[in-house]
C-alpha cells in the first residue's frame, strides 16, 4: 500500500463528492476548451478566406493616386531574399455578355482579375472542376456556380466589354467554389498578359501582393518594402485582411469568454467547497495520520495530490466534452456569420489552456484546504466528539475582499472613463464576485440573524436552531452561500445580458429589414459583407409583378474611411458601404442612434450618409461631421446625417443613397432586392407574388426569402447562441444544487448526535425536517438575494462594456420575469436539494444517533 | 535505563480569566520495560500529561525527555518524526483508518517513514500475527469486532518498535472478554519484550495490572507507587478464563 493508493481509496469512498468535484472541473474546462477551439476554428477559417483572397500575401502595394503600377517593379521585388512570391494583379470592372439566343442572353457586371498563373498559384488556391488552366495565356476561368448563373459551360464563349470593344473569350476552365474562386464568385480570371492587352494596360498592374518566406516577419517586410518604394506607391497590409470580420468575431468571442470565465469561478467555489468539506469530514482521520507520524508536509501533499488527481481526470473529460461543445459552437458561428467553416481545428492551444486552467483551478481550490488540513492537531483523534469549525476566518479574508472590491471598482471606473481594455469588464466582474464572497464570513452572523428574524414567523424555533448550526460551521456555510451567490449572480448577469442582446438584435432587425421578400444571389457574409452580384434588370421585372408596391435594391461594397484626428487609429478604417434605395417621405429603415428619422431620411436622399455606431467609434466620427470615403482610387467627402445600430459586419457599415453612390463613387450593380407588397393585400395575392418571385429566383439561380423566413433564420441563429449559454447556466445551478446537498448532508452527519438528542427530548420528525430545511432557506436568502442584485450589476457592466466594441451600450433592461424567475428557480433548487438531507435527519435511528461519533 | 523523564512540566491554557493550569510542575521517570498507569479524576491533567509525553502537545515550561531527546525543544515536524519512529499510540476508540485494511493500517506508519510498501506489508503481517489477528489482515475496520480493531491498533503501534507505547483508556470501548485479552497482551509485551507502556485510565482494576500507578490531581502528581496486586489476580477480573 502506498500513500497514493490511500488517496485513491479515499476518493472512491466518497463517490458523490468526487463526482461533484469532477463535474465542476469538467464544466469549467469544457467551457474554456469549447470557446477557445471554436474561436480558433472561426478565426482560422477567416484567416484562410483572406489568404485565398489576398493569397498568403502580407503586403499589398498600390498606387497612391489609384493609377496603375509599372510591372517592372515586380522583378525588382522578386529579388528580395525574404519574399516567397511577388504576385501582380490587374483588376477591372467589366460587363460580360453570355448566351446565344434572346432568352438565354445575360448581361452582368463583373470583376475581371488578370493574374500571372505561375506566380499566383504560389499564393492562392485554384481548384479546377473541369477544363484546364489558361491555354497559352488565352481563355477565361469562371467559378462553376457563377458559370451556371451566366448560362455558360466549358468551351462556350462569352463576350467582354473592354475599352477595345466587345471581345470574345472561351471558357477554358471551371473552378470549384473554394479557394480563390469562393470569395470572387462574380469574378472572371484571365491571364495577366491577356488582361493587359484587353484593357490596354501594357506593362501595368493595379496591385502587387508580396508573400513573405516567414509570415512572422510580415511587419518587418512591410516596413522595409514601404521604405524602398518609389514615390507614388504605398505598401500596406492587404486590403481584404481588414479588421471587419475580426471586429465581428471579437464581440462574440468576448461574450463567450465572459461565460467561460464565470463558469470557471463557479467551478473554483464548488471545488473549494467540496475539498473543504472533505477535509472537515476527514479531520479525525487526518489527526490520526498526524498522531502516527505523518508530517504537515505529507498531509498537505496527500490532499493536494488528491485534488490534482481529480483535477487531472476532470480536465481530461472536460477536454473531450469541450471538443463536443466546440463542434456545437462552431456550427452556431457558421450560422451566425452565414459562412461555411471547415471542420474543427484541433490545435494544442485550447488543450494547453484547458489543462492549465483545469489543473490550476484544482490546485488553487485544494491548496487552502490542504494547508488547513495539515494544521489539524493530532489531539483531535483522541477527542470523542467532533471539533467545531476548522479555523476561525482570518480578518485578512475580509480585508482581501475589500481590496478586491476596491480594485474592481477602480477597474469599472477606468472602464467607464474610456479605458476600453478588452478583459477589463471580465476581470472587474470576477474580482467583484470574489470580493463579495470574501465579505460573507464577516457578515455571516448579522446576515443570518437578520434573515432568521425576517423568516421567524415562518421558521419559528427551528429557524433559530438552524441559524445557530449554520454559524457553528462558518466556513462551510460561507462557501455554500458563496456558491449560491456566484451561481445566481452569474446566472442573472449573463441571462439579462443575453436577453438584452437578443432584444437589441430583434429591434435592429425590425427597424432595418423591412421588405416583405428578399431576392439575392447569396446570403451576405455577416463578417466580411461580401456577396455576389445579381442582374440589375431584375428590379424592373419584379416591380411589374401585380401587387408589388416597391422594390428597393442594395449594393454592398468595401470602402476605406479616413479617421478623425481624435480617433485612436491613424490608419484608414475598412468598412462596408451599403448603397440602398431610400425613398423620401417613406419610413426610414434604420435603427437610428443619433438623428431624427425624418430629417436623416431627407439628408440621406440629399447625399448624406448614416454610419454604424461601431464605425463611428473606430473612426472617431459623429453625426454632423464629414466623412472621407475611398473606393478604387476615388475619394469623396460626405456629411454624416446620423448614426445607426448595425449588426451587419459587426457594425462597421455605413448607408448611402444608391443614386448618390453611383454618381459619386461609381458604384454600380445590385447585390439584392427588398420587395414590398401592398399593405392590404389578401393572402392569395401575396402567395402569387411569392410564387412569381420564386420562379424568377430559380431562373436566375438566386435566393428568395420572405421576411418571416429571414426573421426565423435570424431567430434561429440567436437562439442557437443563447441556447448554449442557457445550458451552461443551467448546469451551474444544478452543480450549485449538489453543493447544497453536500453541505446539508455534512451538517446532518455532524449533528447526528444532537439530532438524536433533540428527537428524544422533544422534536418530532417533522420539526427535525423543518430545521434542516430552515438551514437551506437561510443560506438561500443570504446567498441568493445579494447574488441577484450583483447579477443585475454585472449585466449593467457588460451592457455598458459593449460601448467599447459597438460605440454604444446595449440598452440595460432588468427583465422582471427573468430576474425573479431565476431567483425563484434557484431558491426552489436550494430547498429541493435540502430535502434529501432533511429526510435523512428526520429518519434517524435514535439509538444509533446517540452512539454516533 | 530511563526511557522517559519529565522535569518540572507545566501546561497553561488560555490567558487572564480563562487561564487554566493543566499541569503544575510534574516530574516523572519511567524505565525500560515498565508499565505505568496514570489515574485521576476528569480535568486532573492526566490526558494533558499523556499528550505531552506523546509529543502531541508541548509543555508551557519544563522538559520532556524521550530516550534523552527533549520533545519540547523540537519543531513540529521533528516531533512528528519522533512520534513516527519512537512512540506508539493506542486510543480508546481505536482510530483505525476506515478505508484501509488491517494490514494497511499497520503498515501506514512505516509507509509514511519511507519504508518500501512490500517491506512494510511484511512487517505489518508479522505484527498482526504477534497480536493474533493475522487471519483478518485483509478486512477493513468496519468488518472487525472491537477487540480485533484494538489488536490491529496495537499492531500498528508496535510496528515501529516504539520506545514508548502510550495508551489512552485502551479497554474503554471493549467488552470484558476483549478487555481481558487486551490486558493479557499488554502484560506479555512488558514481560516478554520489555515494552515500556504508559496508560491513562479511570479504571482501578485495569490500573492494578500495571507495575506502577501515578495518581494526578489538579495538575500535580498526588502519589506514585507500585501497583499492589499480582498480575494474575488482576487478569482474573477481566476474564472468566483468566
Amino acid at each position: 500500500m502506498t500513500l497514493w493508493q490511500f488517496s485513491v481509496r479515499e476518493i472512491k469512498s466518497r463517490p458523490g463528492r468526487a463526482a461533484l468535484t469532477l463535474i465542476s472541473i469538467i464544466i469549467g474546462v469544457a467551457a474554456v476548451v469549447a470557446v477557445a477551439m471554436s474561436v480558433i476554428t472561426t478565426r482560422g477559417a477567416y484567416e484562410e478566406m483572406y489568404q485565398t483572397l489576398t493569397g498568403r500575401a502580407a503586403v499589398e502595394i498600390r498606387s497612391e493616386a489609384g493609377g496603375g503600377i509599372d510591372d517592372a517593379i515586380v522583378d525588382q521585388l522578386a529579388e528580395r531574399s525574404d519574399v516567397q512570391a511577388v504576385v501582380p494583379i490587374l483588376e477591372r470592372i467589366a460587363i460580360v455578355y453570355a448566351g446565344q439566343t434572346e432568352a438565354q442572353k445575360k448581361r452582368m457586371k463583373i470583376q475581371v482579375m488578370a493574374i500571372d498563373p505561375a506566380r499566383d498559384a504560389k499564393v492562392r488556391d485554384y481548384k479546377l472542376v473541369r477544363g484546364k488552366f489558361f491555354e497559352n495565356g488565352k481563355g477565361v476561368l469562371l467559378e462553376a456556380g457563377f458559370a451556371r448563373t451566366l448560362g455558360v459551360d466549358l468551351g462556350d464563349e462569352v463576350k467582354l466589354l473592354t475599352p477595345g470593344g466587345l471581345k470574345k473569350l472561351a471558357v477554358v476552365g471551371l473552378l470549384a467554389p473554394e479557394g480563390a474562386a469562393a470569395y470572387r464568385q462574380g469574378a472572371m480570371f484571365v491571364s495577366l498578359t491577356n488582361g493587359q492587352r484587353l484593357f490596354k494596360a501594357k506593362n501595368k498592374v493595379d496591385t502587387i501582393h508580396l508573400a513573405p518566406k516567414d509570415f512572422a516577419r510580415s511587419e518587418q517586410l512591410l516596413k522595409e518594402v514601404a521604405a524602398s518604394l518609389p514615390p507614388g506607391l504605398v505598401a500596406r497590409p492587404p486590403a481584404a485582411r481588414s479588421q471587419l470580420s475580426k471586429e465581428t468575431l471579437e464581440s462574440t468571442q468576448q461574450g463567450l469568454e465572459l461565460a467561460s470565465a464565470l463558469s470557471l469561478i463557479v467551478a473554483i467555489f464548488i471545488i473549494l467547497n467540496t475539498f473543504l468539506m472533505n477535509v472537515s469530514e476527514r479531520r479525525r482521520q487526518l489527526s490520526i495520520l498526524r498522531a502516527i507520524g505523518a508530517t504537515k508536509g505529507q498531509i498537505k501533499r496527500l490532499l493536494i495530490g488528491e485534488g490534482l488527481l481529480l483535477g487531472f481526470i476532470g480536465t481530461v473529460i472536460g477536454m473531450v466534452v469541450g471538443m463536443g461543445g466546440a463542434f456545437y459552437l462552431t456550427r452556431l458561428m457558421e450560422n451566425l456569420f452565414q459562412t461555411s467553416l471547415p471542420s474543427l481545428q484541433v490545435t494544442p492551444l485550447p488543450f494547453v489552456l484547458g489543462a492549465v486552467l483545469g489543473l490550476g483551478v484544482s490546485l488553487l481550490a485544494t491548496y487552502m484546504p490542504a494547508v488547513w488540513a495539515s494544521r489539524v492537531s493530532p489531539l483531535e483523534g483522541m477527542r470523542p466528539v467532533a471539533h467545531e469549525d476548522l479555523e476561525g476566518v482570518s480578518p485578512m479574508v475580509t480585508l482581501a475582499g475589500l481590496v478586491f472590491l476596491a480594485i474592481a471598482g477602480v477597474l469599472a471606473y477606468a472602464f467607464f472613463v474610456g479605458l476600453w481594455l478588452r478583459y477589463v469588464p471580465i476581470v472587474a466582474a470576477v474580482l467583484a464576485l470574489a470580493g463579495f464572497v470574501m465579505l460573507i464570513p464577516a457578515s455571516l452572523g448579522p446576515l443570518s440573524r437578520f434573515v432568521t428574524a425576517i423568516l421567524s414567523p415562518l421558521l419559528k424555533m427551528e429557524g433559530e436552531l438552524a441559524h445557530r448550526q449554520l454559524l457553528r460551521r462558518r466556513i462551510r456555510t460561507t462557501l455554500t452561500t458563496g456558491v449560491l451567490f456566484v451561481a445566481l449572480a452569474t446566472g442573472i448577469g449573463l441571462g439579462t445580458t443575453i436577453v438584452n442582446n437578443v432584444d437589441d438584435v430583434g429591434h435592429w432587425f425590425e427597424r432595418t429589414v423591412l421588405g416583405d421578400f428578399f431576392v439575392r444571389a447569396t446570403m451576405p457574409d455577416m463578417a466580411s459583407g461580401l456577396s455576389a452580384e445579381v442582374p440589375d434588370t431584375l428590379g424592373k421585372e419584379i416591380m411589374e409583378i401585380p401587387g408589388v408596391s416597391s422594390v428597393s435594391s442594395a449594393r454592398v461594397v468595401s470602402v476605406q474611411v479616413d479617421p478623425a484626428p481624435t480617433a485612436e487609429t491613424k490608419d484608414p478604417v475598412g468598412a462596408i458601404l451599403i448603397a440602398r434605395d431610400f425613398v423620401a417621405n417613406d419610413r426610414l429603415e434604420l435603427d437610428l442612434r443619433e438623428g431624427e428619422p425624418e430629417k436623416v431620411l431627407k439628408d440621406l436622399c440629399a447625399g448624406d450618409v448614416v454610419i454604424g455606431t461601431v464605425l463611428a467609434k473606430r473612426s472617431g466620427l459623429k453625426a454632423g461631421d464629414h466623412i472621407n470615403l475611398s473606393r478604387e482610387g476615388q475619394k469623396q467627402q460626405f456629411r454624416i446625417a446620423g448614426t445607426s445600430n448595425e449588426y451587419f459586419v459587426g457594425g462597421l457599415a455605413l448607408y448611402i443613397q444608391r443614386d448618390i453612390a453611383r454618381q459619386k463613387l461609381g458604384i454600380e450593380g445590385v447585390d439584392g432586392y427588398a420587395v414590398r407588397v401592398g399593405k392590404n393585400l389578401d393572402r392569395g395575392s401575396r402567395f402569387r407574388i411569392e410564387t412569381r418571385l420564386k420562379e424568377i429566383a430559380e431562373r436566375e439561380g438566386l435566393l428568395m426569402q420572405s421576411h418571416e423566413a429571414l426573421r426565423a433564420m435570424v431567430d434561429d441563429l440567436v437562439n442557437g447562441i443563447t441556447g448554449g449559454l442557457w445550458v451552461l447556466l443551467a448546469m451551474g445551478f444544478v452543480v450549485a444544487g449538489f453543493g447544497i446537498v453536500n453541505t446539508l448532508t455534512m451538517n446532518v452527519l455532524e449533528q447526528t448526535r444532537e439530532l438524536g438528542l433533540l428527537r428524544i427530548v422533544a422534536m418530532t420528525r417533522r420539526q427535525v425536517r423543518k430545521m434542516i430545511l430552515s438551514q437551506a432557506a437561510i443560506m438561500g436568502c443570504i446567498g441568493l438575494v445579494p447574488g441577484a442584485i450583483v447579477g443585475a450589476g454585472i449585466a449593467y457592466l457588460v451592457g455598458r462594456s459593449s460601448e467599447g466594441e459597438f460605440g454604444r451600450s446595449i440598452e440595460f433592461t432588468l427583465h422582471p420575469i427573468m430576474f425573479f424567475g431565476a431567483f425563484l428557480i434557484a431558491y426552489a433548487i436550494v430547498v429541493i436539494a435540502a430535502w434529501i438531507p432533511a429526510q435523512r435527519a428526520a429518519r434517524l435511528d435514535l439509538r444509533e444517533a446517540l452512539r454516533y461519533e | 535505563m530511563l526511557v522517559l523523564e519529565a522535569r518540572d512540566l507545566t501546561k497553561i491554557y488560555g490567558a487572564a480569566d480563562a487561564r487554566v493550569e493543566a499541569l503544575r510542575g510534574v516530574d516523572l521517570q519511567v524505565i525500560k520495560g515498565e508499565w505505568v498507569a496514570i489515574m485521576g479524576p476528569s480535568g486532573s491533567g492526566k490526558s494533558t500529561l499523556l499528550n505531552i509525553v506523546g509529543g502531541i502537545e508541548v509543555p508551557t515550561s519544563g522538559q520532556i525527555l524521550v530516550e534523552g531527546v527533549d520533545l519540547a525543544s523540537l519543531s513540529d515536524d521533528q516531533r512528528t518524526i519522533m512520534r513516527r519512529k519512537r512512540l506508539g499510540f493506542i486510543f480508546q476508540s481505536f482510530n483505525l483508518l476506515p478505508t484501509l485494511t488491517a494490514e494497511e493500517n499497520v503498515a501506514l506508519p512505516m509507509v509514511l517513514d519511507g519504508v518500501k510498501p512490500a517491506d512494510a506489508s511484511q512487517r505489518a503481517l508479522q505484527k498482526l500475527e504477534q497480536v493474533g489477528v493475522a487471519h483478518r489482515r485483509r478486512h477493513v475496520p468496519g468488518t472487525l469486532s472491537g477487540g480485533e480493531q484494538q489488536r490491529v491498533a496495537i499492531a500498528r503501534a508496535l510496528a515501529i518498535e516504539p520506545a514508548l507505547l502510550l495508551a489512552d483508556e485502551p479497554t474503554g470501548n471493549l467488552d470484558s472478554a476483549s478487555g481481558a485479552q487486551m490486558v493479557r497482551l499488554m502484560r506479555e509485551l512488558v514481560d516478554d519484550r520489555r515494552q515500556t507502556i504508559i496508560m491513562v485510565t479511570h479504571d482501578p482494576q485495569l490500573a492494578a495490572l500495571a507495575d506502577r500507578i501515578v495518581r494526578v490531581r489538579d495538575g500535580q502528581i498526588e502519589s506514585d507507587e507500585p501497583a499492589g496486586a499480582p498480575v494474575a489476580a488482576g487478569v482474573r477480573d477481566f476474564s472468566p478464563a483468566g
